[in-house]
């Protein structure tokens, strides 16, 4: 059986399908008899879901400036 | 190669100008934000000026094996880590790819089980979590000041939505080591949401 500690260390593979067939069916037994897991598992989803829907950070880029750049620093 | 690719690599190779407008356009961005947690704002722009310096010179050897941005994104974060080097900065790299340990490891009792176990939130899906703008940028802050490891490999998972494999390669660290960082960083950025949920400040 694996400890409630166990399963806190195995969510991200869990959530995403990286586990031997073994360990997932011990880990959805855990699941469904622990309500604390169940909570920190939906927890941990929606953190995950929030990262994905957060955009990366803006980056002004001027592409002709810098395959001018590109091109000096070729040259010299 | 995939498809969307190969006409293009055919016309870098001839440095073809407009070719290069492109794949800078499409790829610059992306290559800031994933040298930024390593060299810092000011020398991003720098260290990808040198990537593209070494990309446009190597794209005759490109063989197609990974997607251009996969290629692009390991000599950007070589280069990266030799800028690092160079600075002195070797203590800190050799910190890359090292598990912090859990950062949850202190809310359970010696045998395993929950002892500071978690409470239900009152935000419950991410549109909910995201339009608390206080919060937004408080997830943005932490995300800032994880270790350049985990911020890399987080961004290129959770961002780019790169395969472990490719984040392994890029990153120089075996995919066991790319897994354990990702769900530290997530873990870590749970915790922080958490501390909201109960406090209602960052």
């Amino acid at each position: 059986m694996l400890s409630c500690r166990e399963m806190s260390d195995r969510a991200s593979d869990l959530l995403e399908g990286r586990v031997r067939q073994r360990e997932r069916v011990a880990a959805r037994m855990h699941l469904l008899m622990c309500r604390l897991c169940r909570e920190y598992y939906r927890q941990l989803r929606v953190t995950i879901a929030t990262i994905r829907r957060m955009s990366p950070p803006h980056v002004r880029v001027n592409p002709a400036k810098i395959v001018d750049q590109i091109e000096d620093a070729s040259r010299r | 190669m995939t498809g969307d690719d190969s006409g293009l690599i055919d016309r870098l190779r001839c440095r073809d100008r407009s070719a290069m407008e492109e794949v800078v356009r499409t790829h610059h961005g992306f290559l800031i934000g994933i040298v930024r947690p390593l060299v810092g704002t000011e020398s991003a722009e720098d260290v990808v000026q040198e990537t593209w310096i070494k990309a446009f010179t190597a794209f005759a050897r490109f063989e197609g094996r990974a997607s251009l941005r996969t290629w692009l994104a390991q000599i950007a974060l070589n280069t990266a880590r030799s800028r690092r080097r160079s600075r002195g900065h070797e203590v800190a790299l050799e910190e890359w790819g090292r598990d912090p340990g859990s950062p949850v490891a202190d809310r359970f009792s010696p045998d395993g089980r929950w002892s500071d176990p978690p409470l239900a939130w009152h935000h419950s899906t991410p549109d909910e979590l995201l339009t608390e703008e206080e919060l937004r940028s408080c997830i943005e802050k932490h995300l800032q000041q994880l270790p350049p490891d985990q911020q890399t490999v987080l961004r290129l998972r959770d961002f780019e939505d790169m395969e472990l494999f490719d984040i392994a390669e890029v990153t120089d660290l075996s995919e066991g080591n790319v897994r354990v960082l990702l769900h530290r960083a997530r873990q870590k950025l749970h915790a922080m949401i958490d501390h909201f949920e109960k406090v209602g400040t960052c």
